[in-house]
């Protein structure tokens, strides 16, 4: 799976976990996923268990805190991706 | 002096009456919505029939967005499709997903009896059981607590009063609505929407029907198994759903010209402190009489003046203590009682529901000058053949001006309601 392919896939994850996307949208933006998205550490808790499901990969807990904005979170599953 | 209290929006959902137009229509044509549920039988219950109110996630999607909708369980779901509609037939705007600011006038009332049960359940017990716990997900503090249904809600539309949710067992709906009645009148809010939700569930059904507090002779026949009143009354029918009431200030209400439905004018609440005959389970005959006195006193309404008594009654042999303590504390009986019915007879009990749902039915038959039929009390008990005359059988259109609402609960707690009609 590309970093294109995992963009598509997590946009779609992540859409019904916020408001809205802001208009003209770009995963390089450097987006707070808290205060500009209003996706809440609770709301990380649920998003990072369907990650895990839909990507078959594992977020330890410590990672998850580390998560701020979109393209961290696009990073970590390139990451762990490539790496499997 | 205090405000006065009226009622500008009603919402509700029960079994098989999805808003209010239709909860009128069922009660005006004295229809049950009770039902044969397989489940029941086949988890070994005793009794087999309920109440279930149908959710319909079309409606629950336009009046949500996504990211609201995912955290949603279904006393959420029951509380959200009342308090909107509520909401909105109170003239009050909603888009879904504003996030515009927040209204500091208004408050939020609105409690549950058993918050969350099927959650619990259904989801947390077996993932904790088979150590499972991280995909529980982050949810299910906020789907289980007291206060999930009033949190969910006040959220879509934005309340920024106080938000609480009182809970006492069957009588939590009406005693939502005397806390609502109180912070009104001590000038905290403009407005507060009041009222309570209960999902009606296996587990719930269970607990009762272990209790053997659930009707078992009506398996056969679900339209006839609820029969408060009746010589045969033999347990009630578990049910569930969502009531909702906007309660104003006079002043409010008339600044912005909101319809006004009812007034709500006056309500107590007590314990009877399961003395002189109250248990956990049984309800003191003095603390009935004390609560009933109390809201005539409160609403400044004397006992002749009261021509409706929507009862708690559930059909089993506190109907007949209640009739005897709402005679001595209205010192009426015989062809002098008002007139007196019970909504269970239709829709079954909503545990924590059944206040602001029957609350819903009271304003509405005041509202709307008629008396829905009391169902399955062909042959009244003994004990109160005197009132006999007193219990319709069939709807009957009759102007209406003051009503008394009565709800009791386990821990022997009580809550009435005095609501007056409004000359629109």
């Amino acid at each position: 799976m590309n970093r294109q392919q995992i963009t598509a896939q997590f946009l779609d994850l992540l859409k019904p976990f916020t408001r809205k996307l802001p208009p003209g949208f770009q995963v390089t933006d450097p987006l707070s996923l808290s205060t500009d998205l209003n996706v809440d550490s609770a709301d990380l808790v649920d998003l990072v268990l369907q990650i895990e499901e839909r990507f078959e990969v594992e977020v330890p807990d410590s990672a998850i805190t580390e998560l701020k904005t979109v393209g961290q979170v696009i990073d970590l599953l390139e990451a762990r991706l490539v790496a499997a | 002096m205090s405000p006065r209290v009226v009622i500008t929006g009603l919402g509700t959902i029960v079994p098989k009456a999805p808003n209010v137009a239709a909860f009128e229509l069922m009660l005006r044509q004295g229809r049950s919505s009770i039902t044969y549920r397989p489940e029941a039988e086949a988890h070994g219950l005793s009794c087999h029939v309920a109440g279930v109110p149908e959710v319909d996630e079309q409606r629950l999607a336009a009046i949500t967005i996504p990211a609201q909708r995912r955290s949603m369980n279904g006393i959420m779901d029951l509380a959200t499709l009342a308090a909107i509609e509520c909401w909105q037939q109170a003239g009050l705007p909603y888009t879904p997903g504003d996030d515009g600011p927040m209204d500091p006038h208004t408050g939020m009332v609105f409690g549950t009896g058993i918050a969350g049960v099927e959650t619990l359940c259904a989801t947390v017990a077996p993932s904790v059981e088979s150590a499972q716990v991280r995909q529980l997900g982050a949810k299910r503090v906020e789907q289980t607590m007291s206060s999930g249904a009033a949190a969910c809600v006040s959220g879509l539309l934005g309340i920024g009063g106080p938000v609480i949710s009182p809970s006492a067992a069957g009588t939590t709906g009406s005693a939502c609505l005397v806390q609502a009645l109180r912070l009104l009148r001590a000038g905290l809010c403009r407005r507060i929407l009041a009222g309570s939700a209960e999902t009606s569930n296996i587990y719930t059904w269970a607990m009762f029907d272990a209790m053997r507090v659930l009707v078992r002779d009506g398996n056969h026949d679900p339209a006839s198994a609820s029969r408060p009143f009746s010589a045969a009354a033999a347990g009630f029918v578990a049910s569930g759903g969502a009531g909702a009431l906007m309660l104003e200030t006079l002043e409010s209400a008339r600044e912005r010209g909101a319809h006004i439905y009812a007034e709500l004018a006056g309500g107590y609440e007590n314990c009877g402190g399961q003395r002189s005959g109250g248990t956990m389970t049984r309800q003191s005959p003095e603390g009935v009489e004390r609560c009933i006195r109390g809201a005539l006193v409160d609403a400044a309404v004397h006992p002749r003046e009261i021509d409706y008594v929507n009862a708690h009654s559930t059909a089993t042999m506190g109907d007949r203590n209640e009739i005897r303590s709402i005679a001595n504390a209205l010192s009426r009986n015989g062809d002098d009682f008002p007139w007196v019915n019970a909504t269970k007879s239709l829709i079954g009990h909503c545990i924590g529901g059944a206040g602001s749902v029957e609350s819903v039915a009271t304003v509405l038959q005041l509202h709307g000058g008629f008396l829905h039929p009391s169902l399955n009390c062909e042959a009244v008990h003994s004990e109160i053949a005197a009132i006999d005359s007193r219990i319709p059988r069939r709807c009957l259109e009759k102007p209406l001006t003051t009503a008394l609402k009565t709800s009791f609960g386990f821990g022997d707690v009580n809550a009435c309601l005095i609501f007056r009609a409004w000359p629109n």
